[in-house]
């Protein structure tokens, strides 16, 4: 990824029909401890990102540029894996905490597979 | 159009049934993980259960590309089944045991609190420099509990659903009010017995004031003691300043009389790290060793200590305690290779998580958090506070996490109100910025008084967290000692199953 340095401020611009919003705002998240972030989308095509250190120190943007690059396929593996596995997750909490819900169930031997109500009978 | 069977037999008005089945070797279905770089050369996977993988870097993608063979890298892949990261079904079938797993995990939650601390007086006649709480004074009637509070202290621990529960009685100096305790212990004790609980005692001291009266009542009663030491002499009479007297000689001399008379496993001792301790690990952990302890909780820096809402400061504090925990935990493993069984207990909570199926009751690691769900505090006034570090932070004339007055508001204000759940919605882990990808979520807690005293925020920013950076250097540092040391990885074991 191509960057420039103007000023101890750093800009680069991050393709965004390779990495989504997620992904570039959770990898721009952990450097914001130690940097001012400015990000925006001036178009469908990319995002451009500038970056000033919070105190003015002197700061080595290769290592900078190094650790936005691996943060950004992270976190894109990360989003795959979140979209693939969402609904099984859903399902192992669902069924973690079901019992607290069949407990409070109240009991009725009479089964209602077509809708009426067997309290009623 | 791609090889498969029914672009072969492109007349067919039904895709043939091969079509559905797994019989690509690379076809599997990825189950929840995260992931983390762990060394240069390594990456860790975590599961929502706490199994981990460590594997070579560059692993992890081609997980998520479905690059994994099962018949070039069987081992791997067997791994990835047998630990629930990947499944060959979209529905694994072990989704129930994952499911139960998850629950045992949780599990802690089952009962709600348990932990009932009463601060059952404010005074002391230490004067610790640390200390921002305590008051030197001998006037009872304004920094005693009193007996009425007692009563609706122990009303409302009763109401709690866990049929075990813990009083703990905390000060200042809580054996200056010792009539006091004796009253809660006995009051507890009939109270418990009508509602078919199970309750246990403990008294925080620095052990000062105990008399061998004392020491009687708690060996009848089966109250646990809970001690101070600091290390050496020289480390804990700088620490814990007692006017004309020796603070080291006394604890010393009290440690060894709990144990003589109500058993070694009933007496513990607590560390308080100050920037004098980070100077001295290997003083500290010989010291304990020297007084034949045989656990030692090197506890992280309290906020109230060291931390200030200056972020850079309380990264250049928390470095310094990674270094001193990491030369401390160093001497301890040492003294376990040469034969002396000592653990440390920080260790060991996350080393739980780490390696058995079960949670820890340690408040201050936990998702969702300890306070209220397993600990509320009941200060000397009647206030009412969602942990110990909410009553400390009172007395900084802070009220955030006050839940209520005893007397005042009732059990379903004080636990279910809106500053409660106010509270509740940053105490998971698993939905805080940062932590929701963190691979060692399910290892770490929330702690949403922390958030807010070192960083105004209860929710907390986490590249600058002073909790985020000691937690993630310690657990990140007891994965690389097991991975390199296999002598190191069977002493963690031992440490949880006690045997040396
Ligand atoms: S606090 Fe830090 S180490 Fe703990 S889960 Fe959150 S991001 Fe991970």
């Amino acid at each position: 990824m191509n960057y420039i340095i103007d000023n101890h401020i750093l800009s680069f611009q991050i393709d965004a029909q390779i990495y989504n919003e997620e992904t570039v705002l959770k990898t721009l998240y952990w450097l914001s401890g130690s940097y001012q972030i400015d990000l925006r989308k001036p178009s469908e095509l990319c995002f451009t990102v500038q970056i000033k250190p919070t105190h003015n120190e002197i700061t080595d943007w290769n290592n900078v540029m190094t650790k936005i690059n691996k943060d950004l396929i992270d976190n894109q593996l990360r989003y795959i894996i979140k979209i693939e596995t969402c609904n099984i997750r859903d399902l192992i909490v669902a069924k973690a905490f079901l019992h607290y819900d069949l407990l409070n169930e109240p009991e009725n031997p009479v089964s209602d597979p077509v809708g009426f109500d067997p309290k009623a009978i | 159009m791609t090889n498969t069977p029914a672009a072969i037999k492109g007349k067919r008005k039904f895709t043939s049934k091969d079509t559905f089945s797994n019989s690509d070797p690379s076809a599997y279905f990825l189950l929840p993980f995260r992931f983390l770089q762990l060394t240069s050369d390594s990456e860790i996977i975590v599961n929502d259960i706490g199994d981990f993988l460590i594997i070579p870097s560059g692993t992890v993608q081609k997980i998520v590309t479905k690059a994994i063979c099962k018949d070039r890298q069987s081992e791997l892949y067997a791994d990835l089944i047998a630990n629930f990261f990947i499944s060959e079904k979209a529905i694994p079938e072990l989704v129930d045991v994952i499911s139960t797993r998850y629950r045992t995990k949780k599990s802690f939650l089952d009962n709600f609190t348990s932990l009932h601390i009463f601060v059952i007086s404010l005074r002391c006649e230490h004067t610790c420099h640390y200390c921002q709480v305590s008051r030197v004074t001998s006037d009872k009637e304004m920094f005693d509990m009193s007996r009425e509070n007692i009563d609706l202290g122990i009303e409302i621990m009763m109401r709690s659903p866990s049929p075990n529960l813990t009083m703990e009685f905390q000060g200042g100096e809580a054996l200056l009010a010792f009539d006091n305790i004796k009253y809660g212990v006995e009051k507890a004790t009939t109270e418990a017995g009508r509602k078919n609980k199970s309750i246990s005692f403990v008294i925080c001291t620095n052990l000062a004031p105990l008399t061998d009266d004392i020491l009687s009542y708690c060996k009848e009663h089966n109250i646990l003691i809970s001690s101070s030491l600091d290390g050496p002499e020289f480390i804990h009479n700088k620490n814990r300043h007692k006017p004309r007297a020796n603070s080291y000689q006394l604890a010393v001399e009290g440690i060894f009389k709990c144990r003589e008379v109500l058993g070694e496993e009933n007496v513990s001792a607590l560390l308080t790290t100050t920037n004098l301790s980070l100077q001295h690990p290997e003083e500290i952990v010989n010291e304990y060793v020297k007084l034949e302890f045989r656990n030692i909780f090197l506890r992280p820096i309290s906020p109230y200590g060291f931390a200030t809402k200056a972020a850079e400061k309380n990264h250049y504090n928390t470095t310094l305690f990674i270094e001193f925990y990491k030369k401390a935990l160093d001497v301890i493993i040492n003294h376990n290779l040469n034969g002396y069984f000592i653990r440390e207990d920080y260790a060991c909570i996350i080393l739980k998580k780490i390696l058995t199926p079960f949670p820890t009751g340690y408040v201050d690691l936990q998702s969702p958090a300890g306070l209220i769900n397993s600990v509320i505090v009941f200060n000397y006034d009647g206030k009412i506070y969602a942990s110990d570090e909410a009553r400390m932070l009172a007395e900084m004339k802070d009220h955030t996490f006050q839940l209520g007055t005893l007397g005042v508001e009732t059990y379903e204000e004080i636990f279910y109100g809106d500053k409660s759940q106010s509270i509740a919605e940053c105490f998971l882990n698993e939905s805080l910025p940062g932590c929701s990808d963190c691979a060692f979520q399910p290892y770490c807690g929330a702690d949403p008084v922390f958030n807010y005293t070192t960083q105004g925020d209860m929710n907390g920013h986490r590249p600058s967290s002073s909790f985020c950076h000691k937690n993630m250097e310690i657990i990140r540092h007891l994965f690389v000692l097991m991975n390199e040391d296999k002598r190191i990885q069977k002493i963690f074991r031992n440490w949880l199953t006690g045997k040396s």
